[in-house]
């Protein structure tokens, strides 16, 4: 094999990323994600052979080993800042503490009842990693590792596939936000990873010579139900493949078949998951959040009353949020209170865009396809957003709540594609192909260093 | 028929293909047709995106119920006694009005307990606090039980000060303040409080006991225990619970009461 196609993309993006990734799962203290102590229960419970919650005393929520509880407990709710880090040597300490399995107590909890597909890498490779090392903290990073392993070899095979862009979607999937989420125990890690290679296999169907076969949509549903198992909320963009055109597909029979393929995709995984979960009727689940009122028909009716005052709201929280959004797509950490430097991420934004627009033109990409598919990936964002409006927000409220720039960042591939892209060539040199691993591996060494001052303290 | 419609299809196609071809031609066209072709989505979206930099920097936003409380919390800080009124009340008023609209949020009955602390309406500011335990008690993230316990804790307190010695008024008034399905073990506290004050021992000691199994280190529990003891004369129980009073809040004044009965 020659040096060049040892050193192309895919490779370089296995190799960053699971050096970097390695790393992640260690330097991010233990349950220090967004509700990982949660997710991290889910995958647990999942590892132990129980595809769905528990119940006792009319309640729902998960047998856990107390040592394991305790352990997760002590890391939660750990405000850093200057003062307040994790000395290295607590973590040393616990690393080896046992889990004592015997002892055992049933916590009742909310979010318990999320489908378990997600944390099936994280499940896998906890009961795997268990074999070697078991302490609470050890499973734990286990899970990470699992999931890392999955996001890894799903974009290694999305960049691989991919005819263009493959630089771009490495920078993006190799983004300090993209591979924190991957190297925790959560639904991000597969829901990104499907959403990366549902952006490259529509790419690949655009670009490809021969027509599209129905093989190959079978596999863009599969993704798409697997992304739709992972996590709600993206499957505006399963139908990017709508925009790809018609004379492409084998015949219009398949075209067609397609949005049906995509509109099962899109609404059945959830449906399946309610059913099981309604034959094994569950008592209510623990609620998460009293302190307000949410409630998407009681709010809609609410700003339904105004609905002129509903946009006005709607524009001037994404005025007034936007940047906080656009930060967290790249950097944003921990329980969201740690932010990369902004200049940081500007950098990384300014190098997605310029490496979109210096990628080589070999073929041509039409504005019938990009625009309509950029016009439903912000359609997308937009329905996040007015998602989180409706239903995260308390009823009446102004400002949206639990808004976060992640949500975005798994779009991140076909928004600075469809945006950033000019059908003209201007570098012709090779160079660009060694400056975007090195890119992505300086800012990755950055990243490093900086949760690892954050966190912890230096002596 | 059959072949009619494949015709159609057919042309559909090629239709289909040939715009997509040309349009995809870069050059096509000349000057600004050429230009928009190529740059008209990547200008919008750097327009975009300085939006979204920008914008934060126009215009904050909030919820109504949290002005409301920022002027009444803000009133502690004016001087002007005149001043200091009508912010508070303009501060009330908002929060009255979002929870006529809004009743089933229990954060804004914590704020607006909060408003009735600044007002000191103990009554008012127990039955909001409690009104926020009721609807919002019980769960893992953003609970508002520790705040809205601490609210009513405080304005209870403050009602109790002038009858912790009349047991059957003080005890009725902690009664009312339970909310069925929130703990509050400050509660406990206070009965044994009000017992120790109006003379009742017996019934003074046990309770702060309970108390103190699960608040070990709380200094007005242990001030009260010792003073019990003192006061009925077991020096060397009350002397015991002096040096715990004393290792946890030495530099309180009100010890010396303790000493002198020591003393005696």
């Amino acid at each position: 094999m020659k040096l060049a196609q040892r050193l192309s993309y895919h490779n370089l993006f296995l190799v960053i990323g699971l050096f970097f990734g390695l790393k992640m799962v260690f330097v991010n203290p233990p349950w220090q994600t967004n509700d990982a102590d949660r997710h991290f229960y889910n995958a647990y419970n999942l590892s132990e052979g129980h595809l769905g919650p528990q119940v006792q005393n009319n309640q729902c929520g998960f047998v856990l080993p107390d040592r394991l509880y305790g352990t997760v407990i002590e890391f939660q709710m750990v405000k850093f800042s200057d003062s307040v880090k994790i000395n290295h040597d607590v973590i040393r300490d616990i690393e080896d503490r046992p889990l004592e399995l015997e002892k055992t107590t049933f916590i009742a909890m909310p979010n318990c009842t999320l489908p378990p597909f997600p944390y099936i890498p994280a499940a896998i490779m906890i009961k795997v990693g268990s074999i070697f090392k078991s302490s609470p903290v050890w499973l734990g990073w286990w899970g990470r590792i699992g999931s890392l392993f999955a996001f890894l070899a799903i974009v290694y095979f999305a960049i691989k596939k991919l005819p263009h862009f493959k630089p771009a979607l490495m920078l993006i999937a190799l983004s300090p936000m993209a591979l924190y989420q991957a190297a925790s125990v959560s639904y991000d890690s597969l829901s990104f990873a499907f959403l990366f290679l549902l952006f490259a296999l529509t790419i690949a169907y655009y670009f490809q010579e021969g027509k599209i076969t129905t093989r190959q949509i079978l596999i863009l549903f599969l993704v798409a139900m697997a992304q739709r198992f992972s996590k709600e909320g993206y499957y505006l963009v399963f139908f990017s493949f709508a925009f790809i055109p018609v004379s492409k597909f084998e015949n219009k029979k398949l075209y067609f078949a397609t949005f049906g393929l995509m509109l099962i995709a899109a609404f059945l995984p959830s449906q399946l998951w309610s059913m099981y979960l309604k034959s094994l009727h569950l008592p209510p689940e623990l609620p998460l959040q009293k302190d307000f009122l949410f409630d998407l028909s009681k709010n809609l009716a609410f700003h339904l009353k105004d609905p002129f005052h509903m946009i006005e709201l709607f524009v001037l929280n994404i005025l007034s949020q936007g940047r906080l959004w656009v930060h967290g797509s790249i950097g944003r950490f921990g329980f969201s209170y740690t932010l990369l430097p902004f200049a940081l991420v500007l950098t990384y934004i300014a190098a997605i865009i310029f490496t979109v627009m210096a990628e080589k033109k070999e073929k041509l990409m039409s504005m019938r396809f990009r625009f309509p598919v950029l016009l439903l990936v912000l359609a997308n964002c937009f329905a996040i957003v007015l998602i989180f409006f409706l239903a995260i927000t308390p009823v009446g409220g102004y400002y949206i709540h639990g808004m976060q720039g992640r949500y975005f960042t798994p779009l991140l591939p076909f928004l600075f594609v469809f945006l950033f892209y000019t059908p003209v060539n201007f570098i012709q040199s090779d160079w660009f192909r060694w400056a975007v691993p090195l890119f992505t591996a300086i800012v990755l060494l950055y990243t490093i260093n900086f949760l690892d001052n954050h966190f912890y303290y230096s002596f | 028929m059959k072949n009619k419609a494949k015709k159609v299809e057919e042309r559909v196609e090629t239709v289909d293909f040939q715009r997509d071809s040309v349009s995809s031609i870069p050059g096509q066209g000349k000057g600004w047709k050429q230009f928009f072709s190529q740059w008209a989505l990547p200008l919008i979206g750097v327009f975009l995106f300085i939006i979204l930099l920008i914008g934060s920097k126009t215009r904050s936003i909030e919820h109504p119920w949290t002005i409301g409380d920022l002027y009444a919390d803000s009133s502690k800080r004016i001087q002007d006694p005149v001043l200091k009124k009508k912010v508070l009340e303009e501060g009330g008023d908002i929060l009255r009005k979002q929870l006529a609209v809004h009743p089933y949020h229990a954060r804004v009955w914590v704020m607006y307990g909060h408003y009735f602390i600044q007002k000191e309406d103990w009554d008012s500011c127990i039955y909001a606090e409690k009104k926020a335990l009721e609807l919002g008690s019980g769960t893992v993230i953003n609970s508002i039980e520790e705040m809205a316990k601490q609210f009513l804790n405080y304005a209870l307190n403050k009602k109790l000060e002038p009858v912790f010695k009349q047991k059957e008024v003080a005890l009725k008034i902690i009664e009312d303040a339970v909310v069925p399905g929130s703990t509050n073990i400050v509660l406990i506290k206070y009965r044994g409080l009000v017992y120790v004050n109006s003379g009742d021992f017996e019934n003074g000691k046990t309770t702060l006991l309970k108390y103190l199994t699960l608040k070990p280190r709380d200094p007005d529990a242990l001030y009260a225990m010792s003073l019990n003891y003192l006061n009925q004369g077991m020096k060397a129980e009350g002397n015991e619970y002096f040096i715990k009073t004393q290792q946890v809040d030495p530099n309180n004044p009100r010890n010396q009461v303790l000493i002198n009965k020591l003393n005696q």
